[in-house]
């Protein structure tokens, strides 16, 4: 045998090692989804919830299908964080104070970022419903809320490693629009982290791919963690990396709203859809002061305690941060509170940012954050 | 009966459909497998490509083509897989530095194996695609040009890199080389 023969049989062996059997889930997956949409040409609806309509999910034995999209989130636990639709408060769409001039970018300035060099951990997520969550159909969006996961979390660091218990909510609207969000702990020996997340797909394919940021305490003070969370219809994997919390970076928001949405009620709630309002954010980093804009959903229960959650948008000169909030109000519709992690384009290619809004008024507003390198680890070689 | 089953379904006869994929879904994973080398990205790129079939079917003008035709729509699939995992490695690896390889262990089939791995990887999928397609399926040049929508001469030159590139690794491999791995 010359070397070119042999170069082709041992291509040929290494080819032909590796599965030959479909596995049942993806196939069943786009059955249902040939079932559920059976024209053509069709609108995609999420495909990733139809992948959960079929069977064999390992992780949600009980109820596959929300199950799995509880899981999706939950990967999410991340506490996303920030700003906030300070037009909840303003619904008759009062401006705040007169805003002043958005600070200029002069360039991406040598301010605080938190990650370089943190080494990347990676593991997986496996989630079980524990108490379903309350599901509507207001104005053809299919609304979950208050289910809770239990989930298991394993991780190359053991620091990640251990028990999540996972709060979810989700919109689903007709055009195919995914919105999912809630809270989020992991407990274990060492610590505890927490906090919020929120995650958006439109995607039509079988995978969820996004970041979410927890905070440390008990034990992890001091530290974050940023993770990138990739969902399929079999796995739940997380590429974490553990960072020191970064420098805090301080400012002030005021806001107006421009479009009051659609008022409507459900039961004891008053449902706000389609809020729009518009700020100015000035922080003691140019790269995350400028024009914010917010189009959000509010919930408001009749203690005047609201949810609030939407898209929100950071430009300035130098390019953008987009992203997605999630907040709530107090009792009394006095202080608001929100959250949000946004990725940023243009000059911030490759940076996170995230966002912690409060509010005593729903006009005025503190704002506290941090930018982060996104990915601050080598990808482990093949 | 399979002509028949695809004029069903080009109908839009669900029933049928379901029969055609139960016939290709093994064939299909398979060669996403191959091409991704990621489980769960073949997972993604055969939910997607199936879908994509249904969608598509009325396209296929000769019932006869099917078999071609789906291993278009699985390529299809698997390259956006793929650029999906390219975009998120890019960003990942953005801040970090690379790492010397391992010390090559003896020569014996595993390591062989181990470098073809490593090289394969470093192909792009368009190359990953046409030496899944000739050596992994068995397509002639001229089907695998007509299974991916490109000339003769661009599949011949596509496999003939790709060829070269294993068959180089396979070769350092055999005879010591050392060389510093990319990451994946």
């Amino acid at each position: 045998m010359n070397r070119e023969e042999a170069f082709e049989v041992q291509l040929a062996r290494w080819l032909e090692e590796g599965p030959y059997e479909a596995p049942s889930e993806p196939v069943v997956a786009a059955l249902a989804h040939v079932r559920a949409h059976p024209g053509r040409p069709r609108t995609f609806g999420s495909l990733w919830r139809h992948a959960m309509s079929g069977i064999g999910l390992t992780h949600v034995p009980s109820q596959p299908h929300r199950g799995w999209l509880a899981a999706a989130a939950v990967i999410a636990v991340a506490a996303i964080v920030i700003v906030g639709g300070y037009g909840l408060f303003n619904l008759g769409g009062q401006a705040g104070p007169a805003a002043g001039p958005t600070p200029t970018p002069t360039a991406p300035a040598p301010s605080p970022t938190a990650t370089a060099g943190a080494d990347m951990a990676t593991g997986t997520q496996s989630c079980a419903t524990t108490t379903e969550g309350v599901t509507t159909t207001v104005n053809e969006v299919v609304q979950s809320r208050g289910e809770v996961l239990e989930c298991t979390n394993t991780s190359s660091d053991p620091r990640l490693a251990g028990a999540a218990t996972i709060g979810y909510n989700w919109d689903e609207h007709p055009d195919g629009l995914w919105l999912g969000w809630g809270t989020a702990e992991l407990q274990n020996e060492g610590g505890t982290w927490s906090g919020r997340y929120a995650v958006t797909s439109t995607s039509t394919a079988g995978a969820m791919e996004f970041d979410s940021l927890w905070g440390g305490s008990d034990g992890y003070e001091g530290l974050e963690v940023l993770n990138h969370v990739r969902i399929t219809s079999r796995y739940t994997t997380i590429r974490s990396w553990v960072l020191e919390v970064g420098p805090a970076l301080t400012g002030t928001e005021r806001c107006t709203t421009t479009t009051s949405g659609r008022e409507f009620s459900v039961g004891d709630v008053t449902a706000y859809r389609g809020v729009r309002v518009t700020c100015t954010d000035r922080m003691d980093d140019p790269r995350v002061s400028g024009t914010t804009k917010l189009e959000f959903s509010i919930d408001m229960r009749a203690d005047e305690s609201a949810d609030m959650w939407g898209g929100i948008t950071l430009t300035n000169e130098l390019g953008s941060w987009e992203g997605f909030f999630f907040g709530t109000v107090d009792a009394g519709y006095t202080t608001h509170h929100a959250q949000s992690l946004l990725r940023g384009t243009g000059e911030y290619e490759g940076l996170l940012y995230r966002l912690e809004m409060v509010s005593p008024d729903g006009v005025n507003a503190e704002l506290s954050g941090e930018i982060i390198a996104a990915g601050g680890a080598p990808e482990q070689a093949g | 009966m399979e002509r028949e089953l695809v004029e069903q379904a080009q109908r839009g006869d669900q029933e049928a459909f379901a029969a055609l994929v139960e016939l290709a879904a093994d064939r299909l994973y398979s060669i996403a497998y191959r091409i991704l080398r990621d489980p769960a990205r073949a997972d993604d790129a055969l939910q997607n490509a199936l879908i994509a079939m249904w969608q598509r079917l009325p396209e296929l003008r000769d019932p006869d083509r099917f078999e071609a035709w789906t291993y278009r729509m699985i390529v299809r699939a698997s390259y956006r897989e793929a650029e999906q995992a390219r975009g998120l490695q890019v960003r990942a690896r953005r801040l970090g530095i690379l790492s010397p390889r391992e010390q090559a262990g003896p020569l014996d089939r595993i390591a062989s194996r181990d470098e073809l791995d490593r090289a394969f990887r470093e192909l792009t999928p368009e190359h990953r695609a046409v030496i899944v397609l000739r050596h992994f399926v068995g397509l002639p040049i001229a089907a695998i040009a007509e299974t991916l929508e490109i000339p003769v001469g661009t599949a011949a030159s596509r496999l003939h890199y790709a060829a070269r590139h294993l068959r180089a690794a396979f070769e350092a491999e055999a005879h010591g080389v050392v060389a510093w791995r990319h990451p994946a």
